[in-house]
């Protein structure tokens, strides 16, 4: 029997979070930064990982709070004027000059490697939200790396949480995501606007859903 | 200034460069510790982080020279 009404098929249209606009549009996104060094950045222009799909899309690339850099930025500044305010001291008169001025050097030497260790810390231990998964990259020491990524479609729940006046005042806080993966829990640390991640991986958990529905799964 | 007999600065001066030999094999390290992570993740300024990675390993090659010579 032939149909007598029958339906148009809904093309359900990509979302603009997983499929951002593209050209000079892209560059308008809330949250899009050009800066290499931003904490939060929304489809960012460059952002390749070793795992990474030819075809899948990074969406945010998150990092630590920059004024969560403020300790280790304390220590260079204190380390670098300390021989100025020791000098005055005759505490290393003991050695000779040649020795005195050999220790100098290695001081700033030792003080300068603080500080880079601290920047390639903080640089490179990031999170990322790609439109199928959640990566995690973490550098703990200077030889040793970890690597974690769970896909969307693992994600179970997802809780963000802010407390204390430093981290109210700069809007950082961590997002807790439990998985039913290998690894069961993703903690992102203080990474700027929790609640945007949040809101950001809940996008992409429902179009996730709707691809499976539509069969559209990669 | 001998004590006993024993170059003490002499002593001073090996411990020192000891000391700055293993900070150059540590200088390595992180040059090798920063392709690794650039290797991991490319999100832009890669060239100039390897770049500082490089130039803190001549100063402690040069560090270690002046050292070397002036002790």
């Amino acid at each position: 029997m032939p149909d007598i009404f029958v339906s148009k098929k809904k093309e359900s249209a990509p979302s603009e979070t997983t499929h951002p606009p593209q050209g000079k549009a892209k560059h308008t996104l809330p949250g899009h930064s050009h800066n290499p060094l931003a904490a939060y950045c929304y489809h960012p222009d460059k952002a390749n990982f070793e795992t990474k799909d030819k075809k899948e899309v990074v969406v945010l690339l998150l990092r630590r709070h920059p004024i969560t850099n403020l300790k280790w930025m304390l220590i260079f500044f204190l380390m670098f004027f300390a021989p100025i305010i020791v000098g005055d001291f005759p505490i290393l008169d003991f050695l000779p000059g040649e020795f005195r001025f050999v220790s100098l050097l290695g001081w700033y030497l030792i003080t300068f490697v603080l500080a880079f260790e601290g920047f390639l810390t903080w640089f490179f231990n990031v999170n990322i939200i790609t439109d199928e998964r959640v990566v995690d990259i973490d550098f703990h020491s200077l030889i040793y790396k970890e690597v974690s990524d769970t896909n969307i479609d693992n994600i179970q729940d997802v809780t963000y949480k802010m407390g204390g006046a430093i981290r109210t005042i700069f809007n950082y806080g961590d997002v807790l995501i439990q998985t039913a993966g290998e690894k069961p829990n993703f903690e992102f640390s203080a990474v700027p606007r929790p609640d945007e991640v949040a809101k950001v991986l809940q996008d992409i958990m429902v179009e996730e859903e709707q691809e499976k529905l539509e069969g559209r799964v990669r | 200034m001998p004590i006993f007999n024993i170059p003490v600065w002499g002593i001073a001066k090996v411990l020192v460069l000891i000391a700055l030999g293993l900070y150059i094999v540590i200088s390595g390290v992180i040059i090798r510790q920063v392709q690794l992570m650039i290797d991991t993740l490319e999100v832009g300024l890669e060239m100039q982080v390897k770049a500082v990675a490089i130039i803190h390993f001549v100063l402690a090659l040069i560090v270690f020279l002046i050292a070397l010579i002036i002790l």
